[in-house]
């Protein structure tokens, strides 16, 4: 089979998405009162409605309306205020009436959009695209924007947990029997369908980070692949460059995780054209992507379309949202990660990439936004531009922070960090009070105790010397110790700045401000 | 003839309901005597009509808050049921012998 | 005082009068059925614990002088297609023979709270499919006035019960006519409110946008206390409604300046039996002499009413009849090799030959292409017709039909489907319509010898007009019979 990149010069793909995202962030199930939660004993989140009990009735859930609308509105969906449930009628145990609450034709979200930026090594699956449409000006990467479509997103709810037992690997094939979990029959489900508008298994996987880091900026799910609160399906076509036909699409299943997602359709799209380009026909089946394995397999040929009786549910009145309602949940909407990009860019001068990582994590976002809210007062007064702490504070965020959190497993807010401490600590180390590794001592240190930055610094006598006539004094003197060398310096050997720069840091213990010395030895050697 | 015996077939095994050869017949007869009686729907000229799938006009965005309220325990739900197994639900193999 | 002839009011002024205790009336009421229902087989089963249950808590409420709420003391039984804790829920099936629910229906528990006592549960046509019990999986319930008589459908034993003193008032349903038929068929009073009034939860559902859930009992009075007590808003139906009406307070109000609707049209294109027209001018003859003015009105589209039930009920019976499949709950065929065997045989032994035919039927309804052809103009056609009703209501306050087209049946007289299909005419666009419809009894026909009445329907959600009109009308009969024979035995006195 020919590698991807060479698959990509003779073919286009054609991709869409349905992405299913539970919304962990509810109390409550879709249509029952029951909780959401994951990870508990089986069967213990049921009740008779969920159970699809003889005799119930569905009700739903209005904070799950609330963030489907939310949801549309972040990606730039129009909002159906007339909108209705429907049945999709099928037999399977995992849920429990045989028939899903879904919605039909109409949507509550319809005709959105989100913009991808495709930058760095990510673009290179697309090199027809580099440079062909505008990303924004602070990204200094070269790229492509492109825009994709996203059909609709509706309202449903999800299906329980099957068991199967007895066959290899847990796998339905081989099972002597299945067990059936109901606790996350009638979780609230949101799932949304794209145009098949994407391109490359990068496009895809930058898609689906991008809908990711919205879902949790607006806080309605937990997002977890893992768990499976956030899944991703692929549709997948080839098609030759400059055809205008679609090819036959396989659908994929089993993606879990963004490596998965980029790597199974990846792979699929490499059979495919291995299957065409040995004159045979891509068959309309579902496979499956196995992770471990590296290849699809077939679950399922389908030779007609399901029929699956859709019909509007009699139990439920259907939707004429008010404006006013609309304009409520509107109120809501938090600022997005596109925004919060720009704003990182326009007001701290960011660097693009930071600003795009800063802005993608809603944790380390939020505390980046509550410390420059509130510096703390310093001697010296703050320049009037904020930038040099602010990028200061994003450093310490993207690198230090995100390594102790990566490294110990632990959420932020689990940290003794706090984002006016962190500020404190990025204002001292921008003014040149600590020197950096000044700085990676005192970070340490609040992990530790979680006392105040200048605090640390008092009892600890790290004090940076920033004082311009002691250290004007320091370095004469050393230039008095080192006669030839300076002679040398002076006659073009200009490395021995170095030299003279280390003698300083010793001579104040490591406590000297080096841009300071730097600058002091400079103007005494050159004449100043 | 609205429905063939072929057809009958194809809808019971959706509907999930095994049929005997005999039934098939006998229910293929009757199916076909009731749609002849749907007729007068078909007789209508319904352009500009709007369905009516709720019977009360005008009931809307009917919706209750996101509160947890007390379900039922395990054992409750399982005792209800013919097969259970480490408190699952338990059911035969999804496959058929033949693996469909 | 003979226990069977007690009305809901009788019951309150004996227990506050200390004639009989709560506890002696739950024991007579049980007696009474274990006597007679062997004869026509009305209940399927017995709670005498909740009746106890309930009884006692009512004397020690007398006793300590608190008010007594609208059905105290009341024997009351339901259609077995609602869940009340304690009892099975059959709904007359294989399929739920031996399924006991773990929560109680809203109507069933609102006439907990109102101080009834539960008899037990109701026989009824399998799943509610089926206008004369004979589909019940358990055998057919006898029509009190004439054993060998249907008792009609499919809320068989709540009209049965009421003919034959084994009950005050009973809860049923009515998805096409399924509380109105067989009230007509035992010369009971039978109400089907407007869609909406009472909550459907935990009523075991045939069609969910046609069902409702109605009260039987001898006088509309009685019928009137029941919905009372159980009508109203209930946050688990998101299709109740919360209204204003008392009902029992609109009984007394007279018939006076009312407009009352007929459908001469209508009518002749039904062929209705001599008794049930007799029954029905007497009616009319009776409703303008009280002071109603009569008035002409058409329902053009009321023809249509039928093929449309038959598209829309069993579509909706088919999606709602899925969750049968045995692994949660009820019938399952055991040693099945695999699931679509444990779905295929449980399902065609599990449910009877009319609900596997509705099944199928609606399954077929809506595939993909009959979607289209019937499904689609059905829900069209009902916006006509509920066009028609509220275009007839601009005009007239309640509209007076028969009931039904003929008087109950023989066992085994209507054999095709289609001709039991049929028999729900006059009451089917009622249903389609989601208003409100009473059958209220005139006594027996003359050439049949077995009970007659009409119908009254009224506008969606003003169920009050039914009320007025019907109480009014039965002012008229003051001495006919509403005891059938059987029940007028011994061993019911207090």
């Amino acid at each position: 089979m020919k590698n991807l990149l060479a698959v990509l010069q003779d073919w286009e793909a054609v991709i869409g998405l349905e992405v299913h995202t539970e919304l962990t962030s509810l109390n409550t199930k879709m249509f029952c009162s029951c909780p959401v939660a994951f990870g508990e004993e089986p069967n213990t989140l049921v009740c008779p409605v969920c159970l699809g009990l003889p005799g119930t009735l569905p009700m739903p859930n209005k904070a799950a309306i609330e963030s489907i609308l939310l949801a549309g509105m972040a990606t730039n969906c129009s909002i159906e205020q007339r909108t209705m449930f429907y049945r999709k009628n099928y037999f399977y145990p995992d849920i429990s009436s045989n028939y899903q609450i879904t919605q039909g034709p109409v949507a509550f979200c319809m005709r959105g959009w989100l913009d991808l930026h495709v930058t760095g090594k990510a673009a290179l699956e697309r090199e027809d695209r580099l440079g062909t449409s505008e990303l924004p000006k602070a990204c200094a990467s070269e790229g492509y924007a492109t825009r994709i479509n996203i059909t609709r997103i509706h309202m449903e709810e999800d299906a329980g947990k099957l068991i199967h037992v007895g066959g290899a690997d847990g796998r339905i094939t081989g099972a002597s029997h299945s067990l059936v979990d109901y606790n996350r029959c009638g979780t609230p489900l949101i799932e949304l369908v794209t145009e098949p508008d994407l391109r490359t298994p990068e496009e895809a996987r930058l898609f689906l980070q991008s809908l990711r880091q919205i879902w949790l900026t607006l806080g309605i799910s937990d997002c977890s692949m893992e768990e499976g609160s956030l899944r991703c399906d692929g549709n997948v076509s080839l098609r030759r460059r400059g055809e205008v036909e679609f090819g036959t699409k396989t659908e994929l299943k089993n993606m879990n995780s963004f490596k998965n997602l980029h790597d199974g359709l990846a792979y699929e799209i490499c059979r495919q054209a291995d299957v065409l380009e040995s004159g045979g026909c891509v068959l309309q089946e579902t496979r499956h992507w196995e992770p471990a394995s590296k290849h699809t397999t077939s679950m399922r040929v389908k030779e007609t379309a399901d029929d699956y009786r859709y019909v509007p549910d009699p139990n439920l009145a259907p939707f004429d949202l008010s404006d006013d309602f609309v304009a409520s949940v509107r109120t809501q909407l938090p600022e997005l990660p596109d925004e919060k990009r720009a704003r990182y860019v326009d007001s701290f001068a960011l660097p693009y990439a930071d600003a795009v990582s800063l802005a993608g994590d809603v944790e380390l976002a939020a505390f980046f936004d509550e410390g420059v809210k509130r510096p703390v007062p310093l001697s010296p007064p703050l320049s009037p531009s904020l930038a040099p702490q602010a990028l200061k504070l994003a450093n310490l965020l993207l690198n230090d922070v995100l390594a102790y959190l990566n490294a110990s497993g632990l959420t932020l807010s689990k940290t003794k960090l706090t984002p006016q401490g962190l500020m404190e600590l990025a204002q001292l180390i921008a003014e040149g009070t600590l020197s950096s590794k000044q700085g990676k001592e005192v970070f340490a240190l609040m992990l530790e105790s979680g006392e105040a930055p200048q605090k640390i610094v008092e009892q600890e006598g790290m004090q940076q010397v920033s004082d311009a006539q002691s250290l004007e004094a320091i370095a004469l003197g050393i230039l008095e110790q080192f006669p030839d060398k300076v002679s040398e310096y002076q006659a073009g050997k200009t490395g021995l700045l170095g030299l003279f720069v280390g003698q300083a840091m010793k001579a104040t213990q490591g406590q000297g401000n080096p841009k300071l010395i730097n600058e002091t030895f400079v103007r005494l050697l050159e004449g100043g | 003839m609205y429905l063939t015996e072929e057809n009958v077939r194809t809808i019971a095994a959706y509907t999930r309901i095994a049929l005997a050869d005999d039934e098939v017949s006998h229910l293929t007869a009757d199916l076909n005597a009731i749609i002849e009686e749907l007729k007068p729907i078909t007789e209508y000229d319904l352009s500009d009509v709007e369905p009516t799938y709720h019977p009360i006009a005008g009931l809307a965005n009917v919706m209750r808050d996101d509160q947890v309220k007390p379900g039922l325990q395990q054992s409750e739900a399982l005792a209800l049921a013919s097969a259970t197994e480490a408190g699952h639900y338990r059911i035969p193999s999804i496959l058929s012998e033949g693996g469909n | 005082m003979n226990y069977p002839q007690l009305s809901v009011a009788a019951i309150r002024d004996g227990l506050l009068a200390r004639q009989f205790s709560a506890q002696e009336l739950a024991k007579v009421a049980l007696d009474t059925v274990k006597s007679i229902d062997p004869a026509i087989h009305a209940y399927l089963e017995l709670c005498p614990e909740l009746a106890h249950l309930a009884a006692e808590k009512l004397d020690a409420a007398l006793v300590a002088g608190t008010e007594l709420p609208g059905l105290a003391g009341v024997p009351i039984a339901y259609k077995d297609n609602m869940n009340l804790q304690g009892t099975h829920t059959t709904c007359a099936s294989k399929m739920l023979e031996n399924y006991q629910s773990p929560y109680t229906a809203t109507c069933v528990a609102k006439t907990l709270e109102a101080g009834a006592l539960p008899l037990g549960k109701l026989n009824m046509d399998e799943f509610a499919f089926g206008s004369s019990s004979e589909t019940s999986y358990f055998g057919p319930t006898l029509n009190p006035w004439d054993l060998k008589r249907v008792p009609g459908g499919s809320s068989s034993g709540s009209a049965a019960a009421v003919a034959a003193g084994l009950a005050t008032v009973t809860l049923g349903s009515d998805t096409g006519g399924s509380i109105r038929q067989p009230a007509a068929f035992c010369g009971v009073v039978g109400f089907k409110p407007s869609y909406g009034v009472v909550s459907r939860y935990g009523v075991v559902a045939f069609g969910s946008s046609l069902d409702q859930v109605g009260a039987l009992g001898r006088s509309v009075n009685d019928v009137a206390a029941t919905i009372d007590a159980i009508s109203g808003l209930d946050p688990l139906d998101g299709t109740s409604q919360a209204l204003k009406a008392v009902y029992s307070q609109t009984t007394q109000l007279g018939v006076k300046g009312m407009r009352i609707g007929v459908v001469t049209a209508f009518m002749e294109a039904v062929d209705v039996e001599a008794d049930i027209s007799t029954a029905f001018t007497g009616a009319l003859a009776h409703l303008e002499a009280l002071g109603a003015e009569i008035v002409e009105i058409t329902l053009p589209n009321a023809k249509a009413a039928l093929s449309a039930y038959y598209v829309i009920g069993p579509s909706e019976a088919f999606s709602n009849m899925s969750r049968f499949d045995g692994i949660r709950y009820g019938y399952q065929n055991e040693g099945a090799s695999c699931l679509d065997e444990l779905y295929e045989q449980g399902r065609a032994n599990g449910f009877g030959k009319e609900t596997r035919r509705r099944i199928m039927l609606g399954s077929y309804l809506l595939s993909s292409g009959a979607y289209d052809t019937y499904y689609y103009p059905a829900q069209q056609v009902r916006t006509l017709i509920t066009q028609d009703y509220h275009k007839a209501f601009e005009k007239v306050d309640a509209l007076l039909t028969p009931t039904t087209a003929r008087t109950a049946f023989e066992f085994g007289e209507v054999a095709d489907p289609v001709s039991m299909y049929l028999s729900d005419i006059f009451t089917i666009p009622s249903n389609i319509a989601g208003n409100g419809g009473m059958h209220v009894p005139v006594g027996l026909g003359k050439e049949s010898g077995l009970p007659v009445g009409v119908q009254i329907t009224g506008p969606q959600l003003k169920d009050e007009n039914i009320f007025r009109a019907a109480a009014a009308l039965e002012s008229c009969y003051p001495s006919i019979a509403r005891l059938a024979p059987v029940g007028s035995t011994e061993g019911s006195a207090l």
